[in-house]
């Protein structure tokens, strides 16, 4: 973007205040615009609140007549523990091939960075049309394992296809297919926690999952590529 | 693993290893049953 150099800064502190813009922005319209209960949404009409209510309601009781966990049961059950090596798995993959791709676009003669910027834009623009067409899918089943089964087969076959095709621009369909794996497995994924567990245990759960993700930031194998 | 391997191939196929993990334990060991689908079929 030839913003290096811009209010003293260089490019790539440039690009890391806009990537972090956005989050910081929801951050705050989450603060101001999400409530604890839908009763206290301003944005649901009150047939909507009651409909909502009435049905998690109805789930949460549904979920407890089998036992409910503590916070600490549920960092230690061994479905939360497997959810969290699901997502350490799957975690690992994406960010290997998120770190690999450009230098995998640049192997294939392409030279300028802003062209490679704009080349891995694909397979990610393509992964979230697959995310919500994916959850779309699985909330229309009713169905989170295998919908969870194929993301991860996608994402695994593709990488394979990657690596089978690679010095071709075949390998970025492979990488493709990949990362619709990525990200067509989180909507599945997330709605499996809460399947089994309510309150502090599902947020718990949720927290532990999502820390198993930054283990794999260090542990993922594209960190030695670069 | 790229660097072990020696080429982004080798890197591409650990990566795949890990989607393969994730899949057999979803396929094994995620059988959690849906609250929702338990009501309904009970409603029924």
């Amino acid at each position: 973007l030839s913003l290096d150099g811009w209010l003293g800064l260089r490019g790539w502190q440039h690009m890391y205040l806009f990537e972090g813009l956005p989050t910081v922005l929801i951050g705050f319209a989450v603060l101001f615009i999400l409530t604890d209960k839908p009763a206290q949404a301003t944005f649901l009409t009150q047939p909507e609140k009651d409909w909502l209510s009435s049905t998690l309601h109805a789930e949460r009781v549904a979920k407890e007549v089998k036992g409910r966990l503590s916070l600490w049961q549920a960092m230690v059950n061994p479905k939360v523990l497997l959810l969290a090596f699901n997502y350490l798995g799957i975690i690992t993959a994406s960010l290997g091939m998120l770190i690999f791709i450009p230098q995998i676009i640049k192997s294939l003669g392409v030279t300028g960075n802003m062209t490679v910027g704009w080349l891995t834009m694909i397979p990610y623009a393509i992964a979230a049309v697959a995310e919500l067409a994916w959850g779309q899918i699985s909330d229309r089943m009713n169905e989170r394992r295998w919908n969870l089964f194929i993301g991860c087969m996608f994402s695994a076959v593709g990488l394979v296809i990657a690596g089978m095709t690679m010095g071709t621009w075949w390998a970025m369909v492979g990488m493709t297919i990949a990362a619709c794996g990525f990200y067509g497995s989180k909507g599945p994924f997330w709605a499996m926690p809460g399947m089994f567990l309510t309150g502090p245990a599902a947020a718990a759960a949720i927290a532990g999952s999502t820390r198993s993700a930054t283990w794999a930031v260090p542990s993922a194998p594209g960190m030695s590529a670069s | 693993m790229k660097d072990a391997t020696g080429s982004y191939t080798g890197g591409l196929y650990g990566l795949a290893l890990f989607g393969f993990a994730a899949a057999a334990i979803s396929a094994f060991y995620l059988d959690i049953p849906n609250p929702e689908v338990v009501r309904t079929r009970a409603a029924e």
